[in-house]
């Protein structure tokens, strides 16, 4: 502990400062207070927690082993660690320390959340499943505990549990960005073939980054959504066109002549399913969205298609086939546009984030505030 | 000599024999008044009192030293001295003895100067032949009976006047019990006249005049403002990326009203202590107060005023409240008060905040336009040994740029002449090269910020709070 009173002062400056998000701030009372007292273990911590949330997980993951040198019983540290380990992409390192903190601190619910989400990213999640569990046990009321459960049933791929844990945390603390985001997530995974999943997945998204904006993984995430239902759309124009191609060469008739334009309804009503079902603020990001240079190519070509289907039906037999073949051409390269589209801009749909910038690391705080 | 003060009252400090300790500075009018030394001594007991201050816990020292100081001619500092000796050792004789000569060394208080008060009654006793003690026990109060020989001396007062006794040592001995805290208003923060204008800001000619709609003109008219009923309560948020002049645009406004200027930092308010914080803060708007008109810039609004939801310490959700109780201004003593706010974040400002009456009007200070950044960039190289440097040109590659980019590209080219100056031997002026370079080295700063901002403007517009953000976002095809 701090032997000065200066130095107590200091270190609670600092510790409001992280909490405010001001690292370089707090970075420097921490300096001072390092300096004059380099065995205190209280500010090693904070200084690794706001060198966390500087986004210098090297040097945080150093103050935490200091920490750790001088303390080895205590729990924070470890779990200090472990968000370094996270940052720095070292699974091992990341549940090691978690698990250690666990150890040294079975009761404290943060240390449990904490190993919970570490045992999520390895995929570990039956055991990640039961420790989140306990961490309910322990305190139901706290958002994160309800979160970490949400998080290790969207990691064994059970959508509905992941959706009511995470529904719970949400009604305790319905600020939660990162919640929000990894709810719209597990919409996204739950749903993905349906426009209603879909826009589900891009309005959870579009929330997330309303709550904060410097969630950077949110947009990433919701652009992805946007991309994937033209994709999809453009997909669906292909197959009508080439079903519609086949039937006209093998067929002939009224049947035969309406069935490109009947399948044409399918991707007519995917998209607006999708559409009617987004805020207008999405909507209106939609066409930003579409109107960059691959995605208006995409549609245009989508345009092409549905015109050459439609116009299909009015024609001769000969003239059908050759306007089901552009379509099925446009349909293609429409396709193709959106491929590319989305290859210039890949984004991961499963990184789950941990805060948002200038915002300190989710479960990083002391356990006794 | 170095002024050293011993604690005592402020009324006493001009040199008075209170039997406690003076300043030595203070009492350097009495002396000149006295007698002048000659230099040779003069060094000598000035080397002395050095040692004194080296080793202040060495009563005989002391004592030779007020000894020396008596001799010299210097009694208020001897008894000074003393008195020191005293604080320690009550009985020490010589101490005691160098005090009573003091006292009838020194002349009468019109003698020593005009704002000197009469010599207490305590001090008065020290003239006494009554024996060591007797001084050394009024000094201290500790006896409140008069001696025999008090009582038998035709000229003392009857009684002892503990009123001017207890004056003399309030500065030294803190009262024992007191009804509250004293009320002596100090101002908590720096109070600025500033001599800046709306027209000393560069370009930002939109925000000048919604600045000027908005706030000056209800002010400058108020019997428009009294016909229209417009009330003047309510703030002003500026908002925009970090680095664009809002504190000089909030400085300026203050010099265009002719105002005070409070500029609260979250530093300033920022207290380990509880409730020492919202004190800052209350004291802070008192100090406003008492300057008004004073325009009080609340800088990073969003560390004092974060959003209730995000803060787990309840310290500072106390914080936002007093905040808002300051704003709400109950007792209406914020008239004259001009609110104004900074910060980068508004998104992570209480909404409560923002209701009417408190902060209710934003405003959106952008990177500097054209003509601004003309200005700031001939700000920033007008003392630097320049040549050919095409302001135009820059003007037109630093869009987006803050004003703190431009002071750094600045400084990064004038880095890049010197350096080269000094491998080469030749001192060279700054050109275009150096500042295309500083260019190709920094980058705009306001990135990460509009990113945020998209997003808020996009999906959290609410209300239209950040229409004019999205109008710029659209214009620079940032959506």
């Amino acid at each position: 502990m701090t032997g000065s009173p200066d130095g107590s002062a200091q270190l609670s400056r600092a510790r409001a400062l992280v909490e405010l998000g001001r690292f370089d701030a707090a970075l420097s009372e921490l300096a001072g207070v390092v300096a004059s007292d380099p065995d205190n273990v209280q500010a090693r911590c904070l200084l690794s927690q706001a060198l966390l949330g500087a986004n210098r997980p090297a040097e945080a993951l150093t103050a935490a082993q200091h920490a750790i040198a001088l303390s080895p019983d205590d729990e924070w540290p470890h779990r200090l660690a472990s968000i370094a380990h996270h940052e720095l992409g070292d699974r091992l390192g990341e549940v090691a320390h978690a698990r250690e903190a666990a150890r040294l601190a079975p009761f404290s619910w943060r240390s449990l959340v904490r190993l919970s989400e570490a045992l999520s990213d390895g995929q570990n999640s039956a055991e990640a499943n039961a420790v989140a569990a306990r961490a309910v046990e322990l305190a139901p009321h706290e958002a994160a505990t309800h979160s970490a459960v949400g998080t290790a049933a969207a990691a064994a791929h059970r959508y509905d549990e992941a959706t009511d844990a995470y529904r719970r945390a949400l009604s305790l603390d319905p600020h939660d960005a990162v919640t929000q985001n990894n709810m719209a997530r597990v919409s996204l995974a739950r749903n993905s073939a349906r426009p209603t999943g879909l826009a589900a997945a891009a309005v959870g998204f579009s929330r997330a980054l309303g709550t904060d904006p410097t969630l950077d993984v949110s947009r990433k995430n919701l652009e992805l959504v946007l991309r994937r239902f033209l994709s999809r759309t453009a997909y669906y124009l292909f197959v009508v066109a080439y079903i519609g191609g086949r039937a006209a060469g093998s067929f002939d008739g009224p049947v035969a002549r309406s069935a490109p334009v009947v399948l044409l309804a399918a991707p007519v009503w995917f998209g607006w399913r999708f559409v009617s079902r987004l805020d207008p603020a999405v909507r209106r990001h939609l066409l930003t969205v579409a109107n960059e240079p691959w995605l208006r190519a995409a549609l245009a070509f989508a345009a092409v298609a549905a015109g050459s289907i439609l116009a299909s039906a009015a024609v001769s037999t000969s003239s059908r086939q050759g306007l089901l073949g552009v379509a099925l051409a446009a349909a293609l390269i429409s396709r193709v546009c959106v491929w590319l589209g989305l290859l210039s801009r890949r984004s991961d749909p499963s990184s789950r984030p941990r805060r948002g910038r200038n915002k300190p690391p989710a479960g990083s705080g002391p356990s006794h505030r | 000599m170095p002024v050293r003060t011993f604690g005592i009252p402020a009324a006493s400090q001009d040199g008075s024999i209170d039997g406690t300790a003076v300043s030595t500075d203070a009492v350097r009018p009495a002396r000149e008044q006295i007698e002048v030394p000659s230099p040779s001594e003069d060094a000598l007991l000035a080397s002395l009192l050095t040692a004194v201050e080296n080793n202040p816990d060495d009563p005989v020292l002391r004592l030779h030293v007020a000894e020396q100081l008596s001799a010299a001619g210097r009694a208020a500092e001897a008894v000074q001295q003393a008195a020191a000796v005293l604080q320690r050792d009550p009985n020490n004789a010589a101490a005691l003895d160098v005090v009573r000569r003091g006292g009838a060394q020194r002349p009468s208080s019109g003698t020593l100067g005009s704002g000197d008060p009469e010599v207490p009654a305590g001090a008065a006793r020290q003239d006494d032949p009554a024996g060591p003690d007797g001084p050394a026990k009024s000094l201290v109060g500790s006896d409140p009976v008069p001696s025999e020989d008090d009582r038998a001396g035709p000229t003392e007062p009857a009684t002892f006047d503990w009123t001017a006794a207890e004056s003399e040592v309030a500065g030294v001995v803190p009262p024992m019990f007191v009804d509250g805290e004293p009320e002596v208003p100090t101002d908590t923060v720096d109070v600025e006249h500033p001599a800046l204008r709306l027209s000393d800001v560069g370009g930002m000619e939109q925000v000048k005049a919604r600045l000027d709609a908005g706030f000056l003109a209800p002010l400058r008219n108020p019997e428009l403002r009294k016909a229209y009923a417009k009330s003047l309560k309510g703030g002003l948020l500026l908002y925009g990326a970090p680095g664009c002049g809002k504190t000089f645009l909030a400085r300026a406004l203050a010099g265009e009203l002719g105002a005070s200027f409070v500029n609260v930092a979250f530093s300033d308010v920022l207290d380990m202590y509880l409730g020492q914080s919202e004190r800052n803060l209350h004291e802070t708007f008192q100090t406003a107060r008492r300057h008004a008109p004073c325009v009080l810039f609340l800088d990073e609004v969003d560390a004092i005023g974060q959003k209730r939801s995000l803060l787990r310490n309840s310290a500072m959700r106390s914080t936002v409240n007093q905040l808002l109780v300051e704003l709400d201004d109950i007792a209406g003593a914020n008239e004259g008060i001009f609110v104004l706010a900074a910060t980068n974040a508004p998104w992570d400002v209480d909404p409560a905040l923002r209701r009417p009456g408190r902060l209710d009007r934003t405003l959106l200070v952008l990177p500097p336009d054209a003509v601004a950044r003309d200005t700031i960039l001939r700000y920033h190289l007008k003392d630097r040994p320049i040549a050919a440097v095409d302001i135009p040109e820059l003007v037109k590659a630093t869009e987006d740029y803050s004003g703190a980019d431009l002071a750094f590209v600045c400084e990064v080219a004038a880095e890049k002449a010197l350096l080269d100056s000094a491998q080469s031997g030749h001192i060279r002026m700054i050109g275009m090269p150096d500042l295309r370079a500083a260019l190709r080295e920094v980058r705009p700063s306001t990135g990460p910020w509009f990113d945020s901002a998209r997003n808020v403007a996009q999906f959290a517009n609410e209300g239209g709070t950040y229409d004019d953000l999205l109008a710029y976002l659209r214009k620079h095809k940032m959506l």
